[in-house]
């Protein structure tokens, strides 16, 4: 039994909002207070800030598209190990960080060994994975024919035979209409699949994975990422999911306006209303920074639109029934008129949105930032003088075309542990964390209070994974196992024989190697599906 | 008695994954569908295997080596390399790879031109596959049942005696100036105008002309795609080429050339060579994971003058210091190989053995744990 004495704690799930208490932990659980002659292990926690472990919702560190940016970076060893360390790596950083949970974003199917293989690597930290199924033929032929019930089969085949803990969707519709060499399409406009569009694949597969009850809803990347003038249509996909539980990815890049003259400029204001009317959606925002970053993504005609526009090399690969995995390196600067108002563009929508349980700190690593980033960026949101003193010296374009320098609030630490914590656990499902109640998972992070808040959160004083330092100051002390994490929704397993007779004429080897084959995704702890999601 | 087995192949880099197999009483009596390389393969390998060895001796000469260097070949599968780098770590040792020039080579082209690709199942049904100058021995025997064509009758060989002046010109005359193009060439660049979409399909024959040539190859397929689709396909030399540069990209964010050592990891491409390392007398071992590719007249001498030790499944054709034989993946070993798209496959163990796996091997031989 261990108990933590006399640190400021934090427990935004349970309004304990930095009151000095005692927190007792019995193996890999919070326990309740034990009888006063109760014989414990003390941390002496005076002076210190102690608060769940973070969870991180958004991240890239897995699987072929990180190898392939790695391509892109051999040469440069300062960029490679910041933007694309080995999954082994990015585990130990973020556990550094306080981090216990990771979620990598964006995994295919057909591809789905190699990120299983990063993630087997990833110890430590329990993790998992989200499986990109947004331009998979095979599901899109079912919701194009309108047979919900092989669209729900299908999709949970996929889910399962790729090991991923949750659907994501990635510009649903828009790869498959590149590939036939149509322009993005909008959307209300058909990807050429009969009537089929991109508002009817989002607002079903969302309806669909509620239905299935599981864990974390459709995450979504939506369409026209990253161009000016993109939160109209934002707007418009977050009506089209009619109030229904979703996570919409790195919001930051939907959130443009358009200047007189063709230039980006903040819509912030108008999202954050937008979104404050849907309160069972979640979000997280994607920020950019300042300095060195690299495009992995799905989502090609994005992709190839930053590659007009930049002139920059894109590296991309079209995957047999799929959509494709793209990369291209980025460089975000001050002085540039662009990246002033993506950077400004994503701490107003922290700072305008109201409610941290439902928008969390992410920096889409490595597109926005390498995560490595997160305490700047917490410094900049708990300090005004902070991040004007960075619009100071950044291009006027931050300063004239967002809303950032008119903004007062700086976040409270209560808020920073809620958008970092219990607000990302729950809304991938994941209630047994993020939180400080008796019967908790005691993942926790200690931090000595101090001044300089972005070394605070540098280097917590400890982390603890079920109840085991693990870290101490910013070192790895002890080794950890962590959880692989996957969901196995129910299905019409009668449906096998339909759905793999449809996918051998989409792909070029036998089914039943498809994915991860019969091997499935070995020591995996299955999160169950409940009513959460309905 | 006979037994069927669906099987991946090991042989080359497209692993088709539709073999069935039928041994008698371990012995290959039938193989289908019909692939003279694959059928060969299993033949020869399902062979008369040899017994493995004790790896103690191998342990005692690492532990004696001074400065180790390890040599991975691109036929070994992925855990295989991704052992061969811890062992690395664990003896500082230099870690170089056979494919590590080609994956430079490719690597340094696409960072100043980019690259689109695709797997085998979407290049399918492209209108047009330019071979350019592709060796005809390294096309994979059933390439043209993925690619949908008969890659020897049906696609456009472009092996000009001159090819960057050619590359150059073609794309010149894709922009619009064919004043630049010989009259030879303009039926050639006629065809590739008028394919909707296409694949350009290439091997190390023109990659050892340096990044600069693959990178004018990559221009062109940027150039073509301007207003088309048209896709890039590289022909590795060996069968997972892809997988083991993969496998050390993702262990150690570099595709081979390096030094292990105390304070992490050195990369030098040009420096760190095999041929230049045994040359010179820089290591004192050599541990080959896999057959290498042959060694030049200069490498060989001074490779005789070190102790060697080789893991391979055949008896080699040279004479190592230690021969250590080893199961192979998809025969007697199961292991993860990519094809040469990059899409990941399983290969199965299909018949027991007594040697041991590559992966195993080495990873008994790291011995100690490896410090976090």
């Amino acid at each position: 039994m261990i108990v933590v004495r006399g640190a400021q704690v934090y427990d935004p799930a349970h309004s304990v909002d930095g009151e000095v208490r005692d927190v007792w932990v019995d193996g890999a659980h919070i326990i309740p207070a034990p009888p006063e002659d109760a014989v414990a292990e003390v941390i002496d926690g005076r002076g210190c800030i102690l608060a769940p472990a973070a969870v991180e919702i958004h991240t890239h560190v897995a699987g072929y598209s990180l190898n392939a940016a790695r391509r892109f970076l051999v040469g440069d060893p300062a960029r490679l190990d910041l933007l694309a360390p080995s999954a082994e790596s990015a585990a130990r950083r973020y556990l550094s960080l306080g981090y216990t949970t990771v979620f990598d974003a964006a995994s295919s199917p057909l591809l789905a060994r190699l990120a299983s293989n990063d993630l087997q690597h990833m110890a430590g930290v329990d993790r998992g994975t989200f499986t990109q199924l947004g331009d998979h033929r095979l599901l899109l032929h079912s919701l194009a024919k309108g047979d919900l019930p092989a669209a729900r089969d299908t999709l949970a085949w996929l889910l399962q035979a790729a090991g991923g803990y949750a659907v994501k969707l990635v510009n649903p519709g828009g790869g498959l209409a590149w590939k036939s060499g149509q322009p993005a399409p909008g959307l209300d406009e058909p990807i050429g699949l009969g009537e089929l569009t991109p508002r009817k694949i989002i607002a079903t597969l969302v309806q669909l994975v509620n239905e299935m009850g599981l864990p974390h809803p459709v995450h979504l990347h939506a369409g026209r990422l990253g161009r000016p003038g993109n939160a109209a249509s934002f707007c418009e996909t977050v009506r089209a999911l009619k109030g229904q539980r979703a996570h919409l990815c790195h919001i930051q890049f939907y959130s443009y306006g358009q200047g007189k003259t063709g230039g980006y400029t903040s819509a912030a204001e108008r999202v954050v209303i937008c979104l404050e009317k849907y309160p069972r959606i979640t979000c997280d925002v994607g920020l950019v920074m300042f300095g060195t970053a690299i495009a992995v993504t799905s989502d090609t005609p994005a992709l190839l639109e930053l590659k007009k526009n930049t002139g920059k090399p894109c590296l991309s690969l079209q995957l047999e029934g799929e959509g494709g995995t793209n990369i291209l390196p980025l460089e975000y600067r001050a002085r540039d008129a662009t990246s002033a108002v993506q950077w400004a563009t994503g701490l107003e929508l922290l700072l305008r949105f109201p409610d941290p349980m439902r928008l969390f700190l992410t920096t889409d690593h490595p597109n926005g930032a390498p995560f490595s980033a997160y305490p700047q960026a917490i410094e900049w949101l708990m300090s005004r003088p902070t991040r004007q003193e960075v619009l100071a010296r950044s291009h006027n374009a931050g300063m004239n075309f967002t809303g950032l320098s008119g903004i007062e609030r700086e976040y409270t630490l209560g808020e920073i542990f809620a958008m970092t914590s219990w607000g990302p656990a729950k809304a991938l499902g994941l209630t047994d964390r993020g939180h400080l109640a008796p019967g908790a998972l005691a993942d926790l992070r200690c931090y000595r209070k101090q001044a300089d808040l972005k070394q605070m959160f540098t280097r917590p004083a400890w982390v603890m994974r079920r109840g085991r330092i693990i870290v101490r100051d910013g070192e790895q002390v002890a080794l950890s196992e962590g959880s692989l994490l996957v969901t196995r929704p129910a299905w019409d397993k009668a449906r096998l024989p339909r759905i793999q007779s449809a996918l051998t004429e989409l792909i070029s080897f036998p089914v039943e190697d498809y994915a991860l084959g019969a091997s499935g995704q070995p020591g995996a702890e299955e999160v169950a599906c409940t009513s959460m999601g309905c | 008695m006979k037994k069927e087995t669906r099987a991946a192949c090991p042989f080359c880099n497209l692993h088709c994954a539709d073999l069935r197999l039928t041994f008698d009483g371990g012995r290959l009596v039938g193989f289908s569908p019909a692939c003279s390389l694959g059928e060969a393969g299993y033949r020869s390998a399902t062979g008369r295997l040899p017994a493995a060895r004790d790896p103690g001796v191998m342990r005692t000469w690492l532990e004696e080596s001074r400065q180790p260097m390890i040599l991975l070949s691109g036929e070994v599968d992925c855990e295989t390399a991704a052992a061969a780098v811890r062992l690395a770590k664990c003896y500082s040792a230099f870690l170089v790879c056979d494919e590590e020039q080609t994956g430079l080579t490719l690597g340094l082209a696409m960072q100043s031109a980019g690259c689109l690709t695709g797997t085998l199942g979407d290049l399918r049904g492209q209108a047009l596959v330019v071979l350019c100058g592709v060796c005809p021995s390294h096309i994979p025997p059933r390439l043209d049942e993925f690619i949908g064509r008969d890659l020897v009758k049906d696609c456009l060989h472009l092996d000009p005696a001159n090819p960057l002046d050619t590359l150059r010109r073609l794309r010149l005359a894709i922009r619009g100036n064919s004043d630049v193009l010989p009259p030879q060439l303009a039926p050639v660049a006629a065809r590739i105008a008028a394919a909707p979409s296409g694949v350009l399909v290439f091997d190390q024959n023109w990659m050892t002309a340096g990044p600069l040539f693959a990178a004018e190859l990559l221009l062109w397929l940027e150039d073509l795609n301007q207003q088309r689709r048209w896709y890039a396909l590289y022909l590795p030399p060996a069968p997972n080429s892809i997988g083991v540069v993969e496998t050390l990209l993702a262990e150690t964010g570099y595709p081979g050339s390096l030094r292990f050592n105390s304070g992490g990891i050195d990369f030098a491409p040009r420096l760190w060579q095999a041929g230049r390392i045994l040359e010179q007398g820089e290591a004192d071992l050599c541990l080959l994971v896999g057959q290498p590719r042959p060694f030049s007249k200069n490498t060989l001498p001074a490779l005789r003058k070190i102790r060697t030790i080789l893991l391979s499944p055949e008896r080699p054709a040279w004479r190592p210091s230690l021969w250590q034989p080893a199961a192979r993946a998809g025969v007697d070993a199961s292991g993860l190989v990519q094809r040469l798209d990059g899409t990941p496959v399983n290969l199965q163990a299909l018949i027991s053995s007594r040697r041991p796996a590559m992966k195993d091997l080495l990873s008994e031989l790291v011995g100690k744990e490896v410090q976090v």
